[in-house]
């Protein structure tokens, strides 16, 4: 309602008809209540905005000029590009591998390339596929200490290892580009109405030379010299595959800080990564359950534990993520219609506790990742939703 | 492409296209608030530099999908407060300049001491006050401080820019909630 000079004077004078009257005393009151209201919230920002100004730089605080400014970063632009070291890549993502989310798959698939879990022969017919996941927790700076405290390890891995990046990485506006760009069909969660950040993250082929002499130099360090490697496995070649992996952002997250610690993940930002399970060739002939052992043990596990835990493992079919031993807790949980491991981590820091829901479905790894306990509804009703 | 594991412990030289037209543009309309918001986040000139040269080399290697300058702004601002909270988070920089704010700032300037000191409980108290915040009240408020716009703000959180302002006033009146209660704990 538009009040005319003369409604109000009439106002003013009481002579408009009751109705009315009442009226225009009700949107004055409105009005006045709405006022009040702006005045308080100008306030509040001009006040706050005042405090906010203390973080303002000082002259003395003003950042290199424009020109130097890009000088160095022309200057960054033209530094060959760092890659991480295969050896360092693995002990450093050892310690860490539930936290990097799926793409510390790709990391753990050159693990269970490495001797000690997988070898091969001359015919590579048997296939790993990741089927499920069984969680090992254990103790990283253990485990870490016990890869570095062998120096033909990095040797063996840095002249035996290639790694074939296949094609770039890709970010895409919607699920059907990134179905047409990984290959996959790529389920998003019905839950979150938010429209993602989607990245494809290229696939890639690692191969892994033999070099059975230096292979058992390694395990002689380790101290894991029982493990037995037929004289066949000589000069032979161990490929491992990693298909294109899709990581749909949610919130408040930069898709650059996908593939890193979860004890980095921001807390508005949630994660879901899925990618077809890798394979990785492998002999028939070759005792799994022996190599699957020695893995174990690496992992920190008595001999006997070893035994005990691969006599249960289909070696073929699962996929052992090591957690760490730690302030981190796993379970089971029914989660897309199958059975999935809620990974929850919480810091002695005071930082939110964060999870890691991961699960296998029709061939596809998911892992879902954000902040929180995961036990909660929200995490499994995000899962729950994906189509 | 190949790598051999061998040529990885070097540096492998990778020319990356840069697929932003605007490049150069875009790096001078930005270059001074993205320092500005990860200084207010770090208050470390150096490092603040540092991290805003890194936003900038990541947007010349990997230029993210935009359909207009706000959604560019967004991408800019989004991976500049990330990589500043992971930053403090990290090094655990926010107790660490909560301590050392005062000395920095007195070190850094040359006029009255007394003002300084001043100056410096100021911006330690309000520091303190964001690390109190959730994560996105404290970026939301820096960054509107920093002098972005609406439309950026929302590119940035990845809401309506319908809702800003009442985030925004949320975010101001759990700021002024937290700072009385601090001065109240003096």
């Amino acid at each position: 309602m538009h009040l005319t000079d003369g409604d109000l004077r009439a106002f003013l004078d009481q002579e408009l008809n009751p109705a009315d009257q009442e009226r225009v005393n009700t949107l004055l009151t409105d009005a006045a209540a709405t006022h009040q209201r702006a005045e308080t919230l100008q306030g509040r920002a001009a006040w706050v905005g005042e405090r906010l100004a203390a973080l303002d730089p000082l002259p003395t605080e003003t950042p290199i000029t424009m020109m130097a400014a890009r000088e160095r970063l022309q200057q960054r632009l033209a530094e060959p590009q760092k890659e991480t070291k295969m050896s360092n890549m693995r002990f450093a993502r050892q310690t860490r591998l539930p936290w990097a989310g799926l793409a510390a798959v790709l990391v753990l698939a050159v693990a269970l390339a490495f001797p000690p879990v997988r070898a091969a022969a001359t015919q590579f017919l048997g296939l790993f596929r990741v089927q499920q996941i069984s969680v090992v927790p254990v103790d990283a700076e253990n485990v870490e200490q016990l890869l570095g405290s062998t120096s033909d390890l990095e040797q063996m891995l840095t002249s035996s290892v290639q790694v074939e990046v296949l094609g770039e990485m890709q970010e895409v506006a919607n699920a059907a580009e990134a179905r047409e760009a990984s290959g996959m069909n790529v389920r998003l969660p019905a839950a979150i109405a938010e429209t993602p950040q989607l990245r494809v993250q290229p696939g890639a082929e690692m191969r892994f030379n033999v070099d059975l002499p230096r292979v058992r130099a390694v395990l002689d360090e380790l101290g894991l010299s029982e493990v037995e490697l037929p004289d066949s496995l000589h000069g032979e070649t161990i490929t491992v595959n990693v298909s294109a992996a899709v990581a749909a952002a949610y919130g408040n997250c930069a898709l650059d800080e996908v593939s890193e610690d979860l004890d980095e993940i921001n807390r508005d930002c949630t994660i879901l990564t899925q990618m077809p399970s890798p394979s990785i060739s492998a002999p028939p002939d070759l005792d799994i359950a022996a190599l699957g052992q020695a893995y174990l043990q690496v992992l920190g596990m008595t001999p006997e534990e070893a035994r005990q835990f691969s006599e249960t493992t289909d070696w073929t079919t699962t996929l052992v993520l090591p957690i760490p031993r730690f302030d981190t807790d796993y379970q089971q949980v029914t989660v897309d219609g199958v059975t999935g491991t809620l990974i929850e981590r919480n810091f002695e820091d005071g930082h939110a506790p964060a999870y890691l829901l991961v699960w296998v479905k029709d061939g596809i790894i998911y892992g879902l990742r954000g902040v929180g306990d995961g036990s909660g509804p929200e995490s499994l009703e995000i899962a729950n939703s994906l189509q | 492409m190949t790598v051999k594991a061998d040529n990885l412990s070097g540096e492998t030289a990778r020319a990356v296209p840069n697929r932003l037209p605007d490049f150069e543009a875009i790096f001078q309309q930005h270059w001074g608030r993205v320092y500005g918001v990860l200084f207010r986040l770090l208050n470390d000139r150096d490092q603040a530099e540092e991290l805003a040269i890194e936003v900038f080399w990541r947007l010349h290697r990997q230029a993210p999908r935009h359909d207009d300058e706000h959604a560019l702004a967004g991408w800019l601002y989004r991976v500049a407060t990330n990589l500043g909270f992971n930053t403090l988070r990290a090094s655990k920089r926010r107790e660490r300049y909560e301590q050392a704010a005062g000395e920095q700032a007195l070190a850094s300037a040359g006029s009255d001491p007394a003002d300084e000191a001043e100056r410096s409980d100021e911006r330690e108290r309000v520091r303190r006050v964001l690390a109190q915040m959730n994560n996105r009240s404290a970026q939301l408020l820096i960054l509107r401080h920093s002098g972005l716009s609406y439309a950026e703000l929302a590119a940035v959180l990845g809401v309506a820019p319908g809702s800003i302002g009442t985030l925004l006033a949320r975010a101001e009146q759990e700021f002024e909630k937290q700072y009385r209660a601090m001065e109240g704990e003096r």
